[in-house]
């Protein structure tokens, strides 16, 4: 679904990414880990259009990415920002949004079965967005990407500011999409008993390039090399 | 009034000076260098002035209007900081604001295009086009800088560079209007404008006097909305590449 080959980016002469070459087939559901610094966020936009690269090749569905207009594949691939960042004054408005830009009619059935789901109440739609806890708005900018029905879902570090009830609440939401839309899911994180509870393919980022990439079950086995067992014990 | 009379009035500065030195503000120099310019570049005007409105020729005074649009366009583009082409952007804006009002002025009839008409109105309304369009520059960057985190989640669900950015333009053109639409609230409650107060102290009817300045207003209101729409209209597309993404080295 998405073969990335060869990718390079660079910033003001510092080397971000360098030659990364991965595939990710349609239903996968696929973590990132590494260091702060290693590329993960920066490798996430890629896939969506939000970055530039400076070499190699993104495929999407067979196609060259910068052959489909931004517009259109940011559509199709979802992101969730570590950050959940809510505009206007009432939720609502953040739900109505990309339904506005895809000119489409709300599917009130969906919104229904998507915010219990994520355990929130229909209410929740016509309060501030001001009034609205940190897991609250995280899980409503979630909902916000999923109005338009992505068929990929790229989260960046979403439950990092989060407490343990609302990160399992959203771990659980995002199993179930997951299960029931089939959408591929790349999720990056820091935590290692995240990863082992999400993914079931984990790749691991070291200074711009991968590092390993491998099933989180091989990941998390006695076997690593010595980084990540590093890593994973810090 | 006689030239004594106006060295006499010179009075008011050393009241400026004397507040600047007793409060330790330190613009005693600044003062008496504005007072300087201030009085040579009026003066070196009015010869330049009398004698473009002696030739009354409509290629100078096109001429000086383009002038003088340049020269606030290279003022009002230090607000823009590092955003790219600000002094055209300006430049473009200020013309299309001044020639659509002065265009409407003279069609009705309400100025001809003669120097003595044209060059004191062009004044007006491309000073305070160069301040609004600075004001609207420096709001757009700020905007950008401070809220790219909300365009860019916007892009990320499908938005037009436009319409991840439209909440952002909308606030620096509003930044840039609010002065004249304030200033136009309160004409004579707070002030009673310079056009006015000069053809009162020049001997014109106040109702004469009232009827320019009305004409003022709008004129003023209408090229300053249209130079800051023109101006964050092209400016906001700075801050995008070619592929709908955020131009990172401009925030």
């Amino acid at each position: 679904m998405i073969n990335v080959e060869d990718i390079s980016v660079a910033r003001n002469h510092q080397t971000i990414l360098k030659e990364i070459t991965l595939s990710f087939k349609e239903g996968e559901f696929i973590n990132i880990m590494g260091p702060s610094g290693s590329g993960k966020s920066t490798f996430l936009k890629l896939l969506n259009g939000l970055e530039s690269f400076n070499g190699g090749v993104i495929r999407y569905d067979g196609r060259d990415i910068l052959e489909i207009d931004p517009i259109d594949l940011r559509r199709e691939v979802g992101y969730v920002f570590q950050v959940p960042y809510l505009f206007g004054e009432k939720v609502r408005e953040n739900i109505e949004y990309p339904i506005k830009l895809g000119k489409l009619e709300l599917d009130e059935d969906y919104v229904t079965e998507m915010l219990t789901s994520l355990n929130l109440k229909k209410e929740i739609l016509d309060k501030k967005c001001k009034d609205l806890s940190g897991g609250e708005q995280q899980r409503i900018s979630l909902l916000r990407s999923l109005m338009l029905r992505p068929k990929v879902l790229l989260l960046d570090e979403i439950t990092s500011s989060l407490d343990p009830i609302n990160t399992k609440l959203v771990e659980e939401f995002i199993k179930d999409i997951y299960k029931k839309y089939h959408i591929t899911i790349i999720l990056v994180t820091h935590s290692v008993e995240q990863a082992k509870r999400m993914g079931s393919r984990t790749v691991f980022f070291k200074e711009g390039t991968v590092f390993m990439d491998s099933t989180t079950e091989e990941f998390f086995s006695h076997q690593q090399k010595d980084f990540i067992k590093e890593f994973i014990e810090s | 009034m006689s030239i004594l009379t106006l060295s006499f009035t010179t009075v008011l500065v050393l009241i400026a000076l004397s507040i600047s030195k007793t409060q330790k503000i330190h613009l005693e120099k600044d003062i008496i260098i504005g007072v300087i310019r201030a009085t040579l570049q009026l003066s070196l005007i009015g010869i330049v002035l009398t004698y473009i409105f002696k030739v009354d020729n409509w290629i100078i005074t096109t001429v000086i209007l383009l002038l003088m649009i340049f020269n606030a366009s290279q003022i009002a583009a230090k607000r823009g900081g590092q955003i790219k082409d600000t002094k055209k952007t300006a430049y473009v804006s200020i013309f299309l604001g001044a020639s659509i009002t002065i265009a409407i002025l003279v069609i009705t009839g309400a100025i001809s295009y003669s120097p003595s008409e044209v060059i004191p109105v062009s004044g007006m309304i491309v000073g305070n086009s160069m301040v609004a369009l600075g004001l609207t520059f420096k709001q757009l960057n700020n905007n950008f800088k401070n809220k790219y985190q909300e365009v860019e989640i916007k892009l990320a669900l499908g938005a037009t560079e436009k319409t991840a950015s439209i909440d952002l333009i909308r606030d620096a053109i509003r930044t840039g209007m609010q002065p004249s639409v304030d200033s136009m609230q309160t004409l004579g409650i707070v002030q009673l404008p310079g056009m006015m107060t000069g053809l009162i102290l020049a001997g014109q009817s106040p109702v004469l006097a009232i009827r320019y300045q009305i004409m003022v207003t709008f004129m003023l209101i209408s090229t300053v909305s249209i130079a800051t729409f023109s101006g964050a209209l092209i400016t906001y597309k700075r801050y995008f590449n070619a592929r709908k993404q955020l131009n990172r080295s401009m925030i």
